[in-house]
């Protein structure tokens, strides 16, 4: 082994690694910590550091129940040898969610940029909500049932009707996978984000989105649908 | 694009239809009759499957061998349950003011026509529309002007056409239509043992307004009319 590149070996690490300095200003995210701070805000991350931080200069381990969103966890290890920084690792729970999708005729190859475009068309028709759309347009096509795609997109669009702003943002998911029907998928991550939201659709939603075989998460200001990539 | 419409909102109804027209999508547009559901559908969807929901049966053999399909008159539909949406594209019409959400359920896409009265644009296009339709039809050239409080919007486009059809007419009735006119009205209504008196008013009152409105003041008007101005307070009084 002539040379060890550290870094790249910490950045392709499956489980999180966040670094903090003493005003949880982060200092080092890999990628599964990028997709962990997806589900979980920056504050409750810092917090779970300090609350898990050894007495003295080291590293603990703890065992501890732990889910943003779909990721679960069962340890966090937290680390630091310095008053500069604290290094906080979190040890993903093996994939518990599986689905088992259902082949049917309905579901065809779909452009979720073009899905998601036509929804917010409709969604902008009677209303002035300042949409900034961030979206990856190489994302392939993904097989799914068009009309309860978009039915879930219409749902999901009509919680924030009274919103001034709306981000959306869909891109590909970068280490993280679905299991369908026990095949790991690639996952598009399509994420609404407001400062507040109505419920009503919620149970709907959820309904939708499992028939669909996508894992929905809603959370008090912002929803976010994890959809296999199946092509 | 051959849309009778300025309204900045139906356009946008139709261009988010026609942007999902090659999606396996069901969308439904509903709204009061007569507000121009079917013309704007008509606009894409002209050479596609069109049925009604009066008859179930054959929406059914619509949806099992069609990809293409316009089901009008949705509310019709007896049993909402039987009806099945695939790979298709489906555009519902439907004239209910409102949607339970049995109905909402089932469509991808929900768009609700607004009426006439929401629709303050569309109103003077489709005015100006009929006005030159009906004065080419009774062989008019002069300039018609259309007083707002004639236009009846109380069922959309079918009550507009017939007012503005109205008010072309009777803006150019010539004395003899007039005499007419009051010959047919006199033969249905010559009831009762004051005729005389009570139909008098259909030509004086006409006859009273269209005089205080041209000359403004009762005095110059009596004396125009040729009658004491007592005699006219009298009847203005009367009819007002």
């Amino acid at each position: 082994m002539n040379t060890l590149d550290t870094k790249f070996l910490l950045d392709i690490d499956t489980n999180p690694l966040i670094v903090f300095n003493s005003s949880s200003k982060i200092l080092y995210i890999n990628d599964s910590a990028e997709i962990l701070m997806g589900h979980a805000s920056k504050k409750d991350i810092f917090n779970l550091a300090l609350n898990y931080a050894p007495k003295e200069y080291g590293a603990k381990t703890s065992k501890i129940e732990l889910a943003y969103g779909h990721l679960n966890f069962y340890a966090v290890n937290v680390g630091y040898k310095s008053d500069e920084w604290i290094a906080l690792r979190l040890y993903y729970r093996p994939l518990s969610k599986k689905y088992t999708k259902t082949k049917n005729k309905d579901q065809v190859p779909t452009d979720i940029n073009k899905m998601l475009s036509v929804a917010i068309h409709q969604f902008t028709i009677d209303r002035d909500v300042d949409i900034k759309l961030f979206t990856d347009t190489e994302i392939p096509e993904t097989i799914l049932n068009q009309n309860n795609f978009l039915k879930l997109l219409r749902k999901s669009l009509s919680l924030f009707k009274v919103n001034k702003f709306l981000d959306i943002t869909l891109k590909l998911s970068i280490g993280d996978h679905i299991l369908v029907d026990n095949t790991p998928r690639k996952i598009i991550v399509l994420k609404f984000q407001s400062n507040g939201r109505y419920c009503n659709e919620d149970r709907d939603i959820d309904d939708l989105a499992n028939e669909l075989c996508i894992i929905p998460n809603l959370q008090e200001s912002n929803i976010t649908f994890e959809i296999p990539l199946i092509n | 694009m051959h849309i009778i419409s300025r309204s900045a909102f139906v356009n946008k109804i139709y261009q988010s239809l026609q942007s999902t027209k090659e999606l396996y999508v069901s969308s439904i547009l509903y709204g009061d009759e007569y507000t121009g559901k079917k013309s704007l559908v008509k606009e894409l969807y002209s050479s596609s499957t069109w049925v009604s929901g009066e008859d179930l049966e054959q929406v059914q053999n619509a949806l099992a061998n069609h990809s293409q399909i316009v089901i009008t008159d949705f509310e019709k539909i007896s049993n909402i349950d039987t009806v099945t949406f695939g790979n298709s594209n489906i555009v519902a019409i439907s004239n209910r003011k409102e949607l339970d959400s049995r109905i909402e359920d089932k469509f991808a896409f929900i768009y609700r026509m607004p009426p006439l009265t929401e629709r303050d644009d569309d109103t003077k296009l489709y005015t100006d529309h009929f006005t030159n339709e009906a004065k080419e039809l009774f062989n008019i050239n002069a300039d018609i002007e259309i007083k707002k409080e004639y236009l009846d919007l109380s069922k959309n486009i079918k009550s507009l056409k017939s007012s503005i059809y109205k008010s072309v007419l009777l803006q150019n009735l010539s004395s003899d239509d007039i005499c007419h006119t009051l010959y047919s009205y006199f033969i249905k209504n010559y009831n009762g043992a004051n005729v005389y008196k009570d139909q008098l008013e259909l030509f004086e009152k006409p006859l009273i307004d269209a005089g205080l409105e041209l000359y403004k003041s009762q005095l110059k008007l009596s004396e125009v009319l040729g009658i004491n101005r007592n005699t006219l307070r009298k009847k203005i009084n009367e009819y007002s």
